[in-house]
């Protein structure tokens, strides 16, 4: 804990930043918050924005999780598609095919799974050997911004808003090293509900 | 000795029906005063295709995004699933260039054989501009236009009734490149549905909806 608070600190912006007591408070926060989470469910919308399009593509679905290690995006709206990742194996299935691979021999997948889960389970405040971290507050939502360590990755910057209420992720902006990015905004959550190891499985 | 005489004419039989095959254009008769080939994607409006994608061993599945500029530009993005870019072309009067490019898939060959086929579907080439020939396939009530000189030759495959581009295909040395299907067209004259086969490499694209 006091390695990652010392992360914390150190990778806060002093003009921009919130006192330190606020900054520890978060990630006690959203640690504490995530502790008592085993299974999540909410409805989500994703909005693709292409900057050369100079256009929107939104897509909507449901998102479960079931700690430790069970995650599940179903996407009902433009299509059918739905992401499963039950440990390491990742399962993608449209109206036609279903395949599989294991995470471990994709490290962009990798690092994009411990992004989404990571936010929702507490752990993307342990990867610091991925991000630098810095806090901040809007209104009743607290912003955490990640920028990747690597300067190659995909990402260029990753922003996650908690409410500040039950500490669950609301928003995950994912923002590439193009000016595109991906805002996925999490309505309807619903925490601890019996969520079946069924759906996991395509 | 009989046996023989059978085998080989079995052999024969088989190459010139495989022959024929390769070349289905070949006896067909020449259409004077058809009309020219209209634009085979109409793109007055934005469109989304998922694409399911069959590479090698590799199955991909994606959204290919198009859409026309102000100017007159046609803008394609190629997703993956998960909405990360893997590449965007950028079209103008004669050309598809690619304007990003994901460095994990930069020197694989996809980029290359997508922009092609992109070629082929805008027919955003220069030799592409007027057909030579325009063939007549009475029995499938099809226009055929034929583009190219020599070794290379692409052929649009044209419905009669519809005016609709059914069939693209291009031909090296006869030997088929690229065979694009476009099928089930909605009353905007666009394809619900685009098959693009080559060897080793199929991609399934299948409109839907861009609110």
């Amino acid at each position: 804990m006091n390695k990652l608070l010392l992360l914390l600190f150190f990778t806060l912006s002093l003009s921009a930043a919130p006192p330190q007591k606020d900054v520890a408070d978060y990630a006690e926060n959203i640690k504490k918050s995530s502790a008592t989470i085993a299974t999540l469910s909410a409805s989500f919308v994703q909005k693709k924005y292409l900057s050369a399009l100079e256009d929107v593509v939104i897509a909507k679905g449901i998102f479960s999780l079931k700690k430790p290690d069970k995650i599940r995006w179903q996407y009902s709206s433009p299509f059918l598609y739905t992401i499963t990742i039950n440990g390491t194996v990742v399962s993608m299935k449209d109206d036609k095919k279903t395949s599989q691979y294991d995470m471990k021999q994709n490290s962009a997948f990798q690092n994009l799974n411990a992004i989404i889960s990571g936010s929702f389970d507490g752990s993307i405040l342990t990867k610091k050997e991925l991000f630098t971290a810095h806090f901040s507050k809007e209104k009743n939502l607290i912003k955490l911004e990640l920028t990747p360590r690597d300067k190659k990755f995909t990402l260029k910057k990753i922003t996650i808003y908690f409410d500040d209420k039950e500490w669950l992720t609301q928003r995950v902006i994912l923002t590439e090293q193009n000016r595109d990015y991906t805002d996925i905004s999490f309505v309807d959550i619903t925490k601890n509900k019996k969520v079946s190891d069924a759906i996991f499985t395509p | 000795m009989r046996f023989l005489l059978l085998n080989i004419l079995s052999f024969f039989i088989v190459a010139g029906l495989t022959s024929c095959a390769a070349t289905p254009y070949k006896n067909l008769p020449k259409l004077t005063g058809a009309p020219p080939l209209a634009l085979t994607l109409s793109l007055d409006k934005k469109l989304l295709y998922t694409a399911s994608v069959d590479i090698y061993n590799h199955h991909i599945n994606g959204l290919i995004a198009l859409k026309k500029m102000k100017g007159g530009e046609i803008r394609i993005a190629f997703l993956a699933q998960s909405a990360i870019k893997l590449v965007e072309f950028r079209c103008n009067e004669d050309k598809c260039n690619p304007s990003f490019i994901m460095d994990k898939i930069e020197g694989t060959g996809v980029v290359e054989r997508l922009q092609e086929d992109f070629h082929l579907l805008l027919m955003k080439d220069v030799a592409l501009k007027e057909a030579k020939v325009v063939l007549d396939d009475s029995n499938k009530n099809t226009r055929i236009y034929r583009f190219g000189r020599g070794t290379r030759r692409v052929f649009y495959s044209v419905n009669k009734k519809s005016g609709h581009v059914t069939k693209i295909e291009k031909r090296r040395n006869n030997r088929l490149v690229v065979s694009i299907n476009l099928s089930n067209y909605n009353s905007d004259g666009v394809p619900l549905t685009i098959v693009i086969q080559r060897e080793k490499i199929k991609v399934d694209m299948k409109l839907v909806v861009w609110d």
